[in-house]
């Protein structure tokens, strides 16, 4: 039998982000895996250090391109929760809607890559166009297609005007008439079945074990969501379901992201149904920008929101209006974990089709800990270059 | 059946691509392209660049300000926290330069729009 | 049966190069239309092949090995040679369709060489891939044209002459179908070309004068097998309907690249190895029920 290594990454038309594995091959099958990252750490932990709040909440965004509000919302919430305040109801629906129209962009792109991978570009260009629908609409709305920067310390910068509700439902429309011909597609077209059915499984056990979150654990039968078990912002007031699949492998998890997509939908048409008429306040102009609130006892807080990979936490030391420290751990940090497991002893065709079912994110993922002789330090750059280089 | 059909018709429809250089694009009111800088309004209180995040403002005297577009990333700060509302958005996107010194603002004389 | 080459001839199977390049742009924009897009130019073969002309040599560890550039070369010559067999006024040869069944045989050996002889493993890999996908395709490809030849009862390309034999083999010309997916590498059977998996599979080494050889003979393959249908399975007009028709049957393979998606390496197998079984039954068929 022919052994060879093959190194998949870190430029490969599989991974949309650099990370390399490092897989070894006896004829057609796999061996063993090894995973290497570190291609794409960008010191954003150290970035926050000693930097002001109203700084940090638009540093924030820039953690990632394609869940970006997800990280500016954990912020804003770890922030409110310490000083206190109460953001008034318009402000929470404005907030709500821009979070689930990120949510159908990102699952329309990861379909669109999705059948990338296993050869349907028709289906990919078609994905591609009913993002771009999403696209424009955020535009309309925020100012600028993919970084938002709409969040403020207890309000919104824009408001929403009635004028905007016919242009975002008409392309709500055009999104939803296509979402059942994909449904059949993936289900129904035999050629997707194959490639997709009995294709990284993980067990309920399994994902339980290892404490999977997002769609990953909905495909394989676990209800979790933080929008169900911690509401926050406006999703108490709403009325959606919670969509899970019992077949715990790649088509279960490619058919919940799609059945989310017109859950976010239907949200989003309840919120601008009942939007409520009165102004947001406007925001403040005095240093340090963050309006009129009581110094906070604590120094501690965190936030926790569910981004469309999954549930997002950030841990913060605040101090005097200051960041002093910043943990961020995001969905796909909790989940790659699973990912050398799966990849023993499946042919070689199937490897693109288990790296994208789980959505990686990468450039939000990595973080680096130094650990030595049992004990942790935490290190910046100056310091990792005199004592490592 | 569903594919073949779809496929079929959009062989004889207009492509969804809009020919960009040669269609000129068009942005909304929200959009947030290039700073404008009225140097007749500003009263040189320095917000604007001690709380850039990127640190692309840089603060010579009252009435001249260097903003660097190059490291600018368009959050908006300064607009909204100019007391004088001297720093706008314009709808220019279309600015990419081989020499670093022309990534400026544009400056302007005027009153601020309302 | 003597091989007869005048300058004619000649000029003709240069002038066919183009032609086959055009006919490559047609399928891309085709299938751009499909997609609701628009698609590149319809000379944009030509333009890639008279770049490449133009670049140098590559800095490979294979750039040692005379294969590596002697290989292009040959898989290039074998591809023009293809068309020495369809029969117009201009040229006509009286051999076996024997012939014709090795000469693709070559083809395809020679591809599978050329990835072998670069040091790359995604070359490796998918030449292997596609070994293993020949033991059966070539047996496909040998009884289809068999069957078709002994119904008819003649021996030699230039003498066939029937029309609209797809209604009377049906099997055959649905084998024959699936045959120029595996062949051309379209989905849903181009696993050998998966760029997902191995990346750019057998010309992941090549550059420059390699590569615009490779891609012409890809493109020639296509053309000849789309006038192999034509000619076999719906008839042999005069030479204008000809060419007129080639672009239509080009169209027909664009539409099933558009419509499906790939299948993996071993299911691609088993579905051959089904339509093998049917294009055995066929040839038993022939012999006892003829309509």
């Amino acid at each position: 039998m022919h052994e060879c290594t093959l190194p998949i990454g870190p430029q490969s038309p599989t991974m949309k982000e650099p990370m390399c594995i490092r897989v070894s091959l006896e004829g057609n099958y796999v061996n063993d895996a090894r995973i290497r990252m570190g291609y794409i750490h960008k010191g954003i932990e150290h970035l926050f250090e000693n930097k002001s709040i109203i700084k940090v909440l638009y540093m924030s965004e820039h953690i990632c391109g394609i869940c970006s509000y997800a990280h500016s919302a954990c912020f804003t919430q770890a922030v409110e929760k310490l000083y206190n305040v109460h953001t008034p109801k318009k402000a929470r629906y404005i907030r709500t809607i821009v979070a689930e129209l990120e949510r159908i962009h990102s699952h329309i792109l990861w379909f669109g890559f999705a059948m990338h991978e296993i050869g349907y570009d028709t289906l990919f260009q078609y994905g591609m166009r009913e993002r771009e629908y999403i696209l424009e609409c955020f535009e309309r709305l925020t100012g600028n297609r993919v970084i938002h920067s709409i969040n403020k310390i207890g309000t919104v910068r824009y408001d929403f005007k009635k004028k905007d509700v016919p242009f975002v439902l008409e392309r709500l429309a055009k999104v939803e008439k296509m979402l059942p011909f994909y449904l059949k597609m993936v289900e129904k077209n035999k050629v997707v079945v194959a490639r997709l059915s009995n294709v990284g499984r993980i067990s309920r056990n399994m994902a339980r074990k290892f404490c999977a979150v997002g769609p990953l654990a909905r495909g394989s039968g676990i209800k979790a969501d933080i929008r169900k078990d911690r509401p926050y912002e406006a999703y108490s007031e709403v009325d959606f379901d919670l969509i899970t699949d019992n077949r715990c492998d790649s088509l279960a998890r490619t058919v919940v992201r799609l059945k989310e997509v017109g859950q976010s939908i239907k949200i989003i048409k309840q919120l601008i149904k009942r939007m409520p008429e009165e102004k947001i306040p406007p925001f403040s102009k005095i240093p340090p920008y963050l309006g009129k609130f009581p110094e906070p006892k604590d120094k501690f807080s965190y936030g926790q929101v569910e981004a469309p990979r999954g549930e997002n936490f950030h841990f913060y030391k605040l101090e005097k209006g200051v960041v002093k420290k910043a943990r961020i751990r995001t969905p796909t940090f909790q989940i790659i974990q699973l990912l050398d497991k799966l990849l023993i002893g499946v042919e070689i065709g199937d490897i693109p089709v288990i790296i994208s079912s789980f959505d990686p994110c990468f450039s939000c993922m990595e973080r680096m800990i130094v650990v030595k002789d049992g004990k942790k330090e935490v290190l910046n750059e100056d310091g990792f270059r005199a004592k490592y280089c | 059946m569903g594919i073949n059909w779809e496929c079929f018709k959009n062989f004889f429809k207009k492509p969804f691509t809009k020919k960009y250089p040669f269609v000129k694009a068009e942005t909304c009111e929200r959009f947030r392209g290039r700073i404008i800088y009225k140097a007749d309004l500003c009263i040189g209180c320095k917000q604007c660049a001690i709380n850039c995040p990127s640190s692309a403002i840089k603060f010579h005297k009252k009435g001249k300000i260097d903003f660097n577009m190059g490291e600018c990333f368009y959050c908006g700060l300064c607009v909204d926290i100019c007391p004088v509302n001297a720093i706008e958005f314009s709808n220019e996107f279309e600015f990419a330069n081989k020499d670093p010194r022309e990534l400026k603002n544009k400056i302007e004389h005027g009153k601020p729009k309302k | 049966m003597g091989l007869e080459l005048s300058i004619a001839s000649i000029v003709f199977l240069l002038l066919l190069v183009p032609f086959a390049l055009v006919m490559e742009g047609i399928r891309r924009k085709t299938v751009a239309r499909m997609q609701n897009r628009i698609g590149p130019p319809v000379w944009q073969p030509i333009y890639d092949v008279l770049k490449l002309f133009q670049k140098g040599k590559t800095d490979t560890l294979a750039k040692e090995n005379p294969f590596f550039w002697i290989v292009p070369i040959l898989t290039f010559l074998s591809g023009l040679a293809f068309f020495l067999f369809i029969p117009f006024n201009i040229i006509s040869f009286q051999h076996d369709f024997i012939f014709l069944i090795y000469l693709l045989v070559l083809e395809s050996a020679l591809f599978v060489l050329a990835g072998f002889a670069s040091n790359n493993p995604y070359s490796t890999i998918a030449s292997m891939r596609e070994l293993i996908l020949m033991v059966c395709y070539e047996m496909i490809f040998a009884i289809v044209i068999l069957t078709v030849f002994i119904f008819e009862g003649v021996l030699s390309v230039a003498q066939f002459d029937s029309l609209f034999l797809f209604w009377k083999l049906p099997v055959a010309f649905i084998c024959f179908m699936v045959l120029v997916a595996v062949e051309i590498r379209i989905t849903p059977y181009d696993t050998v070309d998966a760029p997902t998996e191995v990346l750019e599979s057998i010309r992941n080494e090549y550059s420059g004068k390699g590569l615009a050889f490779l891609k012409m003979a890809d493109a020639l393959k296509m053309t000849f097998f789309a006038a192999m249908l034509l000619y076999f399975f719906i008839g042999n007009f005069n030479m204008v309907a000809f060419f007129v028709l080639i672009p239509v049957a080009v169209m027909v393979f664009s539409f099933i690249q558009a419509t499906t998606c790939r299948y993996r390496v071993d299911q691609t197998f088993k579905r051959l190895a089904f339509y093998l079984i049917l294009a055995l039954v066929e040839i038993v068929r022939i012999k006892f029920i003829v309509w």
